[in-house]
């Protein structure tokens, strides 16, 4: 039997892409900023949210879906702060669409007054690798590399630092203990993506979040004014301040 | 890990496409499939080739991955150059600040569909091009 060959030419992940695509215009449009926090295990993700929500007490209305593999121990540490839902994903090393969607149905009656969010966070997997490749319908995508992973990932993960609008320098209190030089990190990450703007800062001791929640709510404001928060706003500094 | 999900949704994706294309009123056979995976797509093309091939012993398809390019477009004097590994440097300038066109995805590029006779072949003819992008 003769055969024909048939040109395609679709993106696989297309239905996936349009999911998240409705699910960023659906937070835009109810002033929403969906940020999405990319690491490697143990970069101080959690941490991070934590530390924002002590910074911010009582001003942020946020909430977060948490992903890992097991347990709902990082649910656990951030119920304290957040509305927060934990996703676990059995197994599988990243998020994907269905599962963020299933979240944010289960996050809506944990908020009060139903008011909508400020922020919801997305904090995925562990993992530098698989997530870079799923879209969850963020407005800012923020790789964390902690100065105790070496100034010369970014190169190693290009996806990761590539569709990341931000990267936060964590665990900077270490810098005195570690040989990591936040200047070629940053430097590394840019050969990469020239446009990240980058935040050095210590969940631990605070330096750095007051600023770090600063670029937050510029992002937001950025969003609400209809201001294309991804393209064209390069920090040409490193920022360590508090 | 995740090659494994990609196989099954490219695999519904075929099934789906054996069904929208006829041949002698009945559903098309779908013989083989060609996947274009971009060098930036963060997918271990081996691993997707035998997470399809596994595919193949229940459906009749056989897969084919290919590695796709990185195609840029530099912001700074408009070149467009194509690479072949994970590089975001401009190969007319040398510039950084570059876009990409392709190569960040997974592609289903081709079908290859078994034909009974001309009039079906046209009519998956006639559908492609409501298919394509």
């Amino acid at each position: 039997m003769p055969t024909q060959t048939v040109i395609i030419r679709r993106d696989v992940l297309a239905p996936a892409r349009q999911s998240a695509q409705q699910f960023r215009q659906r937070h835009a449009d109810q002033g929403t900023l969906v940020v999405e926090l990319l690491s490697s295990p143990g970069a101080g993700k959690t941490s991070l949210l934590e530390a924002m929500a002590r910074h911010w007490p009582g001003r942020l209305r946020g909430a977060v879906l948490v992903g890992d593999v097991e347990t709902d121990r990082d649910a656990q540490r951030l119920a304290r702060f957040f509305p927060t839902v934990q996703l676990t994903t059995g197994g599988a090393c990243h998020l994907e669409m269905p599962l963020v969607e299933q979240g944010a149905r289960a996050l809506e009656p944990l908020l009060p007054n139903g008011e909508p969010l400020e922020f919801l966070f997305i904090e995925n997997i562990g993992n530098l690798v698989c997530p870079a490749g799923h879209d969850l319908g963020q407005h800012l995508r923020v790789a964390l590399l902690a100065v105790t992973e070496g100034d010369d990932k970014p190169a190693k993960y290009p996806k990761a630092f590539r569709t990341s609008q931000a990267l936060v320098l964590s665990k900077s209190d270490l810098l005195p203990h570690v040989p990591f030089s936040l200047e070629a990190a940053a430097a590394d990450a840019r050969q990469i993506q020239p446009q990240l703007s980058v935040q050095a800062l210590s969940a631990l001791s605070g330096q750095g979040i007051a600023a770090w929640c600063e670029l937050l709510i510029q992002r937001r404001r950025e969003m609400l004014h209809g201001a294309n928060s991804h393209h064209g706003k390069t920090s040409p500094t490193i920022s360590c301040g508090a | 890990m995740h090659e494994r999900s990609l196989a099954r949704a490219i695999v519904a994706q075929v099934e789906e496409l054996g069904r929208e294309y006829t041949s002698a009123g009945r559903p098309a056979r779908v013989r083989s499939a060609c996947i274009h995976v971009g060098v930036l797509a963060g997918v271990e093309i081996l691993q997707l080739q035998l997470a399809l091939e596994a595919w193949t012993r229940t459906t009749g398809v056989a897969y084919a991955c290919q590695a796709a390019p990185l195609t840029l477009r530099c912001r700074k004097c408009g070149g467009v150059s194509q690479r072949g590994e994970v590089c975001f440097v401009c190969s007319c300038c040398g510039g950084r600040d570059v876009e990409v066109l392709a190569g960040d995805a997974v592609i289903l590029e081709s079908v290859d569909l078994a034909i009974v006779d001309s009039d079906d072949a046209m009519l998956a003819q006639d559908r492609f091009a409501t298919l394509s992008p």
